[in-house]
């Protein structure tokens, strides 16, 4: 670039001038210390009355010719400065928050704020989850009053009057026709009456017996699972609790059938299942046998299915039920049965969802 | 059912199960006959030996005492320090070794007694047991002088024995007996089974007892025998052991027999004393109305002519199948007996029984079901034994009675059923070979088809589907493959309280609440307190009945009504927490309210003369004031109207109110000045309130308490499901005013003004967007009487920015609304 003579600057030509400000500005931007310095240093050099703008101003006397190119080199001049600037601004920031981030601390060994924590009952969790895994195989759930007719609870379920079988299930009367329900199996009665079969229902709830020590609560919970169809088998009702019990212990636990009696089943069955706890090894879960009962079972009883109205020459199916604290028991190793009727919130709390 | 494997060895082999008894238990187990424990009666003999005293001497330091020197046939010679003086030199006596722990957990050790060494104790019948422990005692047992020197006394005696307990389902009325028991086993395991034997010569002189049976369809069948010259007396030692062994106690040989023999054969047996026996006639009859009668044990009760009773020509002398009179039974001076066999109906026995709460050994079986077909051969059995242990003589003939013989039908079955039944091929051989070992007759008609005559004893095999259970359980249920059912049908849809149950419990749990399951039932008394003047909780949309549901057997007190509402059982829950350190806690309940139902109120579930109304209870507790600088805890009604809120809107439940209770009509238990009715869309649907502190403090609970109760079942049908509504572009625009209010005006008044102006305003007033009070102040600065509400309204529109101009305007129509309807001035 050819370099320009302005007269009024005799001793130092305008080029001259303008790099001596630029590196001057170069090296004071470069040696600033805080932001703050940095911003008073472009203000100094590059504002509005700083060196380029006086600068500018003397400009007025050059020639036509030459003030174009003048104006060019204080503007790539003043470019280059705000590069640098830019620079300079971003590490003096940067080291200015890390300064002060390594001031600030939060001790997050201490407590969160605390958002109080909520659980659900296991008799609740065990029946929902019980109730879900049978809702997989399209059994729906209903559910029933807990104060029955006998009818309900009994006559309709193959147990008549004066029939020993009514010893089996200690009875809390209300009335000389109403009891609190010893089961759920009323529940059946009540579904098959407004249901036309096939069905598959899940019928969970609240039942009594007036029987209690260490091993029995007055007021239990229970699930059973009925399934009414063309043509059903003992063989279908062990290859579905197999199924159940994959779902809710854990896959490759097997089941075994023990005959017994009820009235409302035939052939009946009481369940066991490989222990969960030991997987059929023995432990003090299952008293060393490796197998735990978890319920009844049967081919429900041609007498329920005509009581209803349903020909057991067309009609079968079974039903199997299962108690919701013995689930639990089982399945979280409670230890006592009195605590599901405490409410001790130290105990509900284990069972956070 | 206690069995004796001695027992049931007279009628089937099962000698190699003495030593094993869990495989004969497994065997029964896996037939049906759960074994729930088994008993080894030689047990308490171990180490029990036969001994011979070589010599007997004095304690050298107790008078009282001799010393003996006893072998038990192993060369060692034991020093034992006895008490008794009834033995001598040369005696065989029973030896306790050391390591022997007799009856009573009585352990044998090595001793000094008085300075001398004593190995064992020679034993007295007491300390065996074999005495009650209140009987008089000769001292110790000698035996007899061929017992052989070392054996097992357990085994010298036939004490070795086995006793399992049984737990026979109610249908197994067959297997209430040993000889019941013994063809159970005989069917499992193939073995030739013997009935008892039946030994003696009757008399050729005929009874005296005429019988007749009035009620044939009550009492079937009736037998009797006349035994003359009886000696009433104690039973020989192997009676009295065996019904020791099956939990029996022995009274005297007479009474003795009919227990043995109901034990042996399963048909309960009654003996009268024939002079007892009025006009020696016997009537098998209901009761006089209005009749007392005294039971054998003693107990008076009064007929109410319902009841079958075995009379003579006076009086009921027995409560037919139940218990015997003590007017007619057999006492020591008793020469004459009539031993009674008979079949009663299981029905009418089981209902004497209830009636009066009895429960004998032979009520037990006849409301079973006895075997109506054995009553005479059982009689015959009983006869003979009662010959042989008390003498006399039996009548030339024995009554029989059985004017219409019960019948068995055959039952059809059909193999195919069998197999579809059962999920298996089955072969046609294995299923005759089960049939025919049952005892029955099985009579092919044609392939696959067969009709089966149970055998007498199977009184519960009646239909085709009994005979597909027996033919399961016999072959084995682990013969059962598994499969799934193949069927299909349409699933349907879930009940609708049950997932909206679910779906509370997600939503209260994830809200901080923790979920109590109480016992639906309570104390009248503690409910009746509790709950005051129930009127007032109807105040609140609540239903409860005025009078509780009572249970007619309570087991006990405790728990004697039906819960009226589940607020009172949260508030025990809460007690008992605080009394075991839980400071804080936040309960809620899904449980029911039961009542007696009324024509006017439709329930969910038809049929029953009572109803339950689901119900959401809550109860919390203290509160959280933590190291967060939250130094005072909120006031715990709010933090739970703050959650019932909350927990309504994730529910779907809009438009949710508190209203106050007018002056007076707040239920009893909650704190009159905070309390309050839930009101949900228009209609009252609960309460909330301060429990009242007179009831915090008699409980010591030293933190607040805040209980709730909402009608579930009216809450779930109000859910909404969400409907999408357009979200607005432009910027919202906030206002704030503090409303000065009287003290005494509730602060929602504003809101609900605010909403209802601004609903009146129609298009204007939809730009009123949102609307929440976010402080409450109040100051002397303000006059007394006095507080601020402030109040932070949204404005928003979805069609364009809002010029403030409209704000404003829109903003002091609502505000003048306030002002004019509740005197409010606009502060600052």
């Amino acid at each position: 670039m050819k370099s320009l003579n302005i007269s009024p600057m005799p001793e130092q030509n305008l080029e001259q001038k303008i790099n001596a400000i630029r590196s001057e500005a170069e090296t004071s931007f470069k040696t600033a210390t805080t932001s703050r310095d940095l911003y008073d240093l472009k203000v100094k050099f590059l504002g509005k009355t700083g060196s380029f703008s006086v600068i500018m101003k003397d400009l007025s006397s050059l020639s036509a010719a030459e003030k174009p190119l003048a104006g060019k080199l204080v503007n790539e001049a003043k470019q280059a400065l705000e590069s640098v600037y830019q620079v300079c601004e971003t590490n003096l920031k940067q080291r200015e928050l890390d300064e002060k981030l390594k001031s600030e601390t939060l001790d997050l060994t201490l407590p969160g704020v605390p958002a109080p924590l909520g659980a659900q009952h296991p008799v609740s969790l065990v029946t929902e989850e019980i109730s879900m895994i049978l809702s997989r195989m399209g059994y729906s759930i209903r559910t029933g009053p807990i104060i029955e007719t006998d009818r309900n609870n009994f006559e309709g379920l193959n147990v008549p009057k004066d029939h020993p079988a009514r010893d089996m299930q200690d009875t809390f009367y209300i009335d000389e026709s109403h009891v609190l329900r010893t089961h759920t199996s009323p529940i059946q009665v009540r579904t098959f009456e407004n249901e036309k079969p096939p069905l598959r229902i899940a019928a969970p709830g609240s039942v009594f017996r007036s029987d209690s020590d260490v091993s029995h609560s007055p007021n239990f919970h229970q699930i059973e699972g009925i399934c009414i169809d063309r043509n059903v088998s003992m063989a279908d009702l062990k290859g579905t609790i197999t199924y159940f019990v994959g779902e809710f212990f854990g896959k490759g636990l097997k089941t075994r059938f023990r005959p017994s009696f009820f009235p409302f089943t035939e052939p009946s069955a009481e369940v066991d299942c490989q222990c969960a706890v030991c997987k059929g090894k023995g432990c003090r879960m299952c008293g060393d046998s490796g197998w735990v009962e978890i319920g009844g079972s049967g081919l429900i009883h041609p007498n329920v299915l005509s009581f209803s109205g349903l020909d057991p020459k067309e009609w079968q199916g079974f039903a199997f039920g299962f108690g919701i604290e013995r689930m639990a028991i089982i399945k979280y190793g409670i230890n006592d049965i009195r605590l599901f009727s405490e409410n001790n919130v130290r105990f509900l709390e284990q069972f956070a969802t | 059912m206690k069995l004796s494997l001695r027992w049931l060895n007279d009628f089937v082999d099962v000698t190699d199960f003495l030593r094993e008894p869990q495989t004969l238990a497994k065997h029964l187990t896996n037939a049906g006959l759960e074994v729930e424990s088994i008993e080894d009666q030689a047990k308490p003999f171990q180490n029990v030996l036969v001994g011979h005293i070589l010599e007997k001497g004095k304690h050298p330091g107790a008078d009282r005492l001799t010393l003996c020197m006893v072998t038990t046939g192993d060369g060692v010679v034991h020093q034992i320090v006895c008490g008794a003086t009834n033995h001598n030199q040369g005696d065989r006596v029973v030896v306790a070794l050391p390591g022997a722990v007799l009856p009573g957990n009585f352990a044998i050790k090595q001793s000094k007694i008085r300075g001398v060494e004593s190995g064992g104790m020679l034993c007295s019948e007491k300390e065996l047991g074999l005495l009650s422990a209140d009987a008089d005692s000769p001292g110790i047992l000698i035996l007899p002088g061929d017992a052989p020197i070392g054996k097992s006394f357990a085994e010298y005696r036939g004490l070795d024995d086995v006793v399992m307990e049984l737990k026979v389902t109610p249908n197994r009325a067959d297997c209430l007996s040993h000889y019941g028991l013994a063809l159970e086993v005989g069917c499992l395991l193939g073995r030739a089974v013997q009935k008892p034997k039946v030994e003696f010569k009757p008399g050729s002189w005929p009874g005296e007892v005429t019988v007749e049976i009035k009620s044939t369809e009550l009492g079937p069948r009736y037998a009797g025998r006349h035994v003359r010259g009886v000696k009433v007396g104690p039973s020989p030692e192997w009676l009295r052991r065996r019904l020791q062994s099956v939990g029996m106690n022995s009274i005297n040989n007479v009474v003795d027999v009919t227990n043995y023999v109901m034990m042996e054969m399963g048909q309960p047996l009654h003996a009268f004393d024939i002079r007892e026996i009025k006009g020696q006639t016997i009537q098998v009859d209901l009761a006089r109305t209005g009749e007392a009668f005294t039971t054998l044990a003693g107990a008076v009760l009064k007929l109410d002519g319902t009841e079958l009773t075995i009379r003579d020509r006076e009086r009921a002398v027995a409560l037919a199948g139940v218990i015997g009179g003590q007017n007619s039974g057999v006492s020591d001076s008793t020469t004459d007996v009539f031993i009674e066999s008979a079949y009663f109906t299981p029905g009418a026995v089981r209902r004497t029984m209830r009636k009066f709460g009895l429960s004998t050994d032979s009520g037990y079986r006849f409301a079973r079901g006895v075997n109506p077909d054995t009553t005479a051969e059982v009689l015959e059995r009983a006869t003979a034994l009662m010959i042989e242990v008390a003498g006399g003589e039996a009548s030339r003939e024995r009554v029989d009675i059985y004017p219409s013989p019960i019948l068995r039908s055959e039952i059809s079955v059909n193999l195919q059923t069998v197999e579809n039944r059962l999920g298996y091929k089955i072969d046609a051989a294995d299923f005759e070979k089960w049939m025919n070992r049952l005892g029955g007759e099985l009579r092919p008609t044609s392939p696959g088809l067969y009709k089966f005559t149970a055998p007498a004893n199977r009184t519960d095999l009646h239909i085709e589907m009994d005979l597909v259970e027996e033919f399961a359980r016999l072959n084995g249920y682990d013969k059962l493959p598994e499969s799934l059912p193949a069927g299909s049908f349409s699933p349907a849809t879930h009940d609708f309280l049950a997932l909206a149950q679910m779906r509370a419990r997600r939503l209260l749990s994830g809200l901080g609440c923790v979920e109590a399951v109480n016992y639906a039932f309570t104390n009248d008394k503690q409910q009746s307190e509790f709950l005051g003047d129930v009127s007032k909780i109807r105040e609140a949309g609540l239903f409860i009945s005025s009078d509780d549901v009572r249970i007619v057997n309570p087991l006990s007190e405790d728990i004697n009504v039906m819960r009226r509402s589940i607020v009172p059982s949260l508030w025990r829950n809460a007690v008992s927490n605080f009394r075991s350190g839980s400071q804080t806690g936040r309960l809620f309940e899904l449980g029911v309210s039961s009542h007696k139902t009324s024509a006017a109120r439709v329930e969910r579930y038809p049929g029953t003369l009572y109803g339950e109304e689901a119900r959401l209870g809550f109860c919390f507790w203290g509160g959280d004031a933590d190291l967060w600088g939250r130094k005072e805890a909120p006031e715990i009604t709010m933090v739970l109207k703050g959650v019932i809120e909350a927990s309504l809107d994730l529910y779907g439940v809009g438009d949710v109110k508190v209203e106050a209770f007018k002056d007076g009509q707040a239920p009893t238990f909650l704190h009159p000045g905070k309390c309050a009715k839930i009101v949900v869309q228009g209609a009252a649907v609960g309460f909330i309130g301060a429990l009242h502190p007179s009831k915090v403090a008699a409980e010591k609970v030293r933190v607040g308490v805040a209980v709730g109760e909402l009608s579930f079942e009216r809450l779930m049908t109000m859910a909404k499901t969400p409907y999408f509504a357009s979200l607005s572009n432009f910027p919202a625009i906030e206002r704030d005013v503090a409303f000065v209010i009287e003290k005494q005006t509730a602060a929602g008044e504003i809101l609900t003004t605010l909403e209802t102006s601004a609903r009146m305003l129609e298009a204007e007033g939809k730009l009123l967007r949102d609307l929440r009070i976010f402080d409450v102040f109040e100051g002397a600065s303000l006059g007394a009487g006095k507080r601020s509400v402030a109040v932070r309204m949204v404005f928003q529109s979805l069609e364009a920015t809002l010029e403030d101009e409209t704000v404003n305007n829109l903003k002091s129509k609502l505000v003048d609304a306030v002002c004019q309807k509740l005197g409010a001035s606009v502060r600052g």
